[in-house]
């Protein structure tokens, strides 16, 4: 288990680290597509992902309400670092995919690719031990590592089990965080996208980690795990063909 | 409150950063602990995020418009009308029209890519020539003609543009006294087209060149037959014209 820790260490630095202005995603005719293809969420009843309780808050809208331009958080990272070998070369990341905000409260539900080390491959680190990882790192007050903007005082693990998105085993944890003075319940599910790997230049590629997150108040954690079960079981990971 | 809870979480996570300096830790990251402090409560079976659909129900369509070219798809069947000028005529005579069909296909290489592909068939029609030179001889163009067109050299401007350069290649048809002439047929026409915003309709103008067969018949002696006795002289006649097409 002290690997755990260095990982979780490693996922930090990276997580402070820059690059690349590939669009996150694009919202088609029938599901939110993230740019890498790697997974699109579909949309629910209407044309949103979420009911109208909620609102994306990492995109403009246009006039219709659509999201049209994405308001961009980049993380920058070092190739050499993520790949393992190679040139040192700077490469971005967008800190979220989708970040939306609960528009009479407080909670959020987001969605992440997270960029792995390379030397994550295969079953070395597994979606539990990745997601303990990173969990750790919230744990340790790592902002980068937590819910985007987070100013996180601490955490504390509360609960953990396994969970299946798509068909794919996943994982997940809850925390208990202390944010801006306030506590916070947060729940985050990971899951490795198939065989998806998170590619730049022309042959360097790095495997990723899909992690979707909500956070709210702990009374209002239940209400919000069902807007947030809708949300991602909607998501398709890619088949790889 | 706040505050001392706050406290007391920054201080459990700096002392399990502390705890993890120190080798070995027996539960660095608090899974162990938490797994016996919730005991019966912890969860037995997955938690399902999944709503059952898939690709199989909902096929994958990742076109972006704003990366992505109009038509969407890889492939396209088209149809398109050219209306032309031949300004520099063959035969020295005034400038003459030109219409024309053109079947092709439109093979995209990428959905991302503006390089494209056009190869299609040309059907053309251009009032027939003949110029009586004397001694028997005349010299006639063509009426009609037949080429297959590749725009090789093509690619998007934009979201609503294109530019498509590439040869033609066929025959043109010529016909005189005795029945018709068959000739090479060959053009150099640059594409410029302006199309809508689903990529559909498109409305453009070409230019370029084309090479005008001009074939010298002679018939030495009334009574005697036509004789094809001199070849065909090939003229590059400048083009200039407007078009319209549809992809299906």
């Amino acid at each position: 288990m002290r690997h755990l820790h260095h990982i979780a260490i490693v996922v930090a630095a990276l997580a402070s680290g820059a690059c690349h202005h590939r669009p996150i995603g694009h919202f088609g005719d029938g599901a939110f597509y993230h740019s890498h293809g790697h997974y699109r969420i579909r949309y629910g009843d209407g044309p949103d992902l979420l009911s109208e309780r909620w609102e994306l808050t990492n995109y403009t809208t246009d006039a219709a309400g659509r999201p049209d331009r994405e308001i961009r958080r980049d993380l920058a990272l070092d190739s050499s670092r993520v790949a393992g070998r190679g040139r040192s070369r700077p490469f971005r990341v967008p800190a979220a995919d989708l970040v939306y905000r609960q528009r009479d409260g407080s909670a959020e539900i987001w969605a992440r690719t997270l960029v792995l080390p390379a030397a994550w491959d295969g079953d070395h680190a597994s979606t539990a031990s990745v997601l303990h990882g990173w969990a750790r790192v919230l744990a340790d007050g790592h902002d980068e590592a937590g819910p985007p903007n987070a100013n996180l005082q601490g955490a504390i693990l509360a609960n953990f089990g396994e969970a299946v998105i798509d068909g794919l085993p996943a994982h997940w944890v809850e925390l208990d965080v202390v944010r801006d003075d306030h506590l916070e319940r947060v729940t985050l599910v990971g899951v490795r996208p198939g065989g998806h790997r998170w590619r730049w230049g022309r042959r360097r590629s790095v495997p990723m980690l899909l992690v979707f997150g909500f956070s709210s108040t702990p009374g209002a954690h239940d209400e919000v795990r069902r807007d947030f079960e809708r949300f991602v079981a909607r998501v398709d990971i890619r088949p790889r063909g | 409150m706040r505050a001392a809870l706050a406290f007391l979480l920054v201080l459990a996570g700096g002392s399990l950063a502390a705890r993890a300096e120190e080798a070995p830790p027996p539960d660095p990251d608090g899974f162990d602990t938490t797994e016996a402090f919730l005991g019966a409560d912890r969860p037995t079976g997955p938690w399902r995020l999944d709503d059952g659909l898939g690709v199989e129900q909902v096929p994958w369509d990742d076109f972006d418009p704003s990366l992505g070219y109009f038509p969407r798809g890889d492939v396209h069947l088209g149809l398109e009308g050219r209306l032309s000028g031949l300004f520099m005529d063959s035969l020295q005579t005034d400038m003459r029209p030109q219409l024309e069909v053109h079947g092709f296909v439109h093979i995209r290489y990428a959905s991302r890519s503006p390089w494209h592909l056009r190869l299609g068939l040309v059907v053309g029609w251009e009032p027939h020539q003949t110029t009586y030179l004397g001694g028997g001889t005349l010299v006639t163009t063509s009426a009609v003609y037949v080429r297959a067109r590749l725009l090789a050299l093509a690619f998007d401007l934009g979201s609503n543009a294109a530019l498509r350069v590439g040869p033609d290649l066929g025959i043109q048809i010529a016909p005189s006294p005795d029945g018709a002439r068959v000739l090479f047929s060959g053009a150099g026409l640059a594409h410029l087209a302006f199309h809508t915003d689903d990529g559909r309709f498109e409305a453009g103008v070409h230019g370029g060149f084309q090479l005008t067969g001009v074939a010298r018949v002679e018939r030495p002696n009334t009574g005697f037959p036509f004789s094809d006795s001199s070849g065909v002289t090939y003229v590059p006649d400048p083009v200039l014209g407007v078009t319209a097409g549809y992809l299906f």
